[in-house]
């Protein structure tokens, strides 16, 4: 890996079973980047949980793409199914509880929702601290 | 349970023993737990240097028979102290009997400690070795789980050495492991079915902390920190017991860092992860039992 930012793509079928193997890729990924390992484990919490999403309907395989910064790892994830997302985020606020929403904001940096032809992606980002 | 037959033994009348309380040498968990005191054997340390003795050098089974009847008693009331954790005390009893033969055919005569201070370490390790070996949910290398209660540890000295979280390449340094070993050990740990923050973290990744971890936490701080906040009416919160939700209320609505989390538990980092991860699958569980899912882990 070289470069200021590259992409690696991975698509799964949407199955307990192989979550596993996303986690590994993002591991494997950070330890490139000198992510701590709070964040890694912040970051891999995050993926798990779109990944393993109920309200998020999607088809039967979702896409994960990985890039790297120099400063730290976005996951693009989806598609998931067209209005999907919004719904999902709509009304968090109000619920007081440890919806999608509330969990992503505390353990990530970022979060970008975006559509297109396919339907809803989510971004999460998570930044490198510098190791002093 | 599965063991050689060799191993088995079985409990039966057992002798009485004394009520006094056995010093089990610093830093055994067992011995800091607030119950009931570890008991030694009432009968005179003569005898165990006798049968030793016999058995060592005379290579007599029938007083390496009678040890082990000897020091039953102790077993027991080591096991006894792990009942709670969803085992049959019996069968705690047969896995202690296999670290007290351990600790009788390993023990070197020509030393001048006793058989209870040497046994009593054996019986509890292997105790705990069986917790561990049972919390893992899949079949993971025995190597993969060694690295991952090693890096554990790392996790946490390097962490207060540092004063910020370590990264997987300062890991693997201090682990002796490649970046790859310490990114597939850690995953390994998702394997690791964690056990209720009320029932300790016996054979944890810790390996150490047997003790009820959040009996360290200040009862009224934490009736204050949860009730006072909304997170106690948060949906699927009522699934969890109080403790949990505290963790997650310092994790989710006070934004701890996992890390300040463990040092304000007194319990390691990563058991804070595996006990935030569980406790979200079981929020999950209650809502979607409800017929509901505003949450997903």
């Amino acid at each position: 890996m070289t470069g200021s930012s590259e992409t690696i793509e991975l698509t799964l079928p949407r199955s307990p079973r192989y979550y596993g193997v996303a986690r590994m890729v993002i591991g494997g990924l950070a330890a490139g980047i000198e992510l701590s390992y709070d964040a890694l484990d912040d970051l891999q919490l995050a993926i798990g949980s779109l990944l393993d999403n109920r309200d998020l309907p999607g088809g039967d395989t979702v896409a994960l793409h990985v890039t790297v910064t120099g400063d730290g790892v976005s996951a693009r994830i989806g598609p998931f199914a067209q209005g999907s997302m919004a719904a999902a985020f709509a009304g968090s606020s109000a619920s007081g509880g440890i919806d999608l929403a509330r969990l992503l904001e505390t353990v990530v940096d970022e979060v970008v929702t975006d559509g297109d032809g396919d339907g809803d992606w989510i971004v999460v980002t998570k930044r490198a601290v510098a190791a002093a | 349970m599965t063991r050689k037959r060799d191993d088995m033994i079985t409990a039966g009348s057992l002798p009485p023993f004394e009520d006094r309380t056995l010093d089990t040498g610093a830093g055994t968990d067992a011995a800091d737990s607030p119950q009931e005191p570890v008991r030694k054997p009432s009968h005179d340390g003569k005898l165990d240097r006798q049968l030793l003795e016999r058995y060592h050098r005379d290579g007599s089974l029938e007083a390496r028979e009678q040890l082990i009847e000897l020091y039953l008693p102790l077993v027991r009331s080591l096991a006894r102290r792990y009942a709670f954790r969803g085992e049959q005390l019996e069968d705690l009893v047969q896995v202690g009997c296999i670290g007290l033969i351990k600790a009788i055919d390993r023990f070197d005569v020509d030393r001048g400690v006793e058989l209870t201070t040497y046994a009593t370490p054996n019986i509890i390790g292997e105790i705990k070795r069986h917790f561990r070996d049972k919390g893992w949910a899949v079949r993971v290398p025995r190597g993969l789980q060694e690295l991952n209660v090693r890096l554990s540890r790392l996790v946490e000295e390097l962490t207060v050495q540092l004063e910020r979280s370590p990264t997987v390449a300062e890991l693997a340094k201090a682990a002796d492991a490649t970046e790859e070993e310490v990114v597939e050990a850690l995953e390994t740990g998702q394997a690791y079915s964690s056990v209720s923050l009320s029932q300790g973290q016996s054979g944890g990744d810790d390996d150490g902390g047997d003790s009820d971890p959040l009996d360290t936490l200040g009862a009224p701080e934490l009736q204050y920190d949860v009730t006072e906040d909304r997170a106690i009416l948060a949906p699927g919160f009522a699934a969890l017991d109080q403790r949990e939700q505290y963790i997650l209320h310092l994790r989710f609505f006070q934004g701890l860092t996992q890390s300040q989390i463990a040092s304000k538990v007194g319990i390691s980092q990563m058991h804070v992860s595996r006990l935030i991860r569980r406790s979200l699958g079981r929020i999950r569980e209650e809502l979607e039992s409800r017929g509901g899912s505003e949450f997903d882990d």
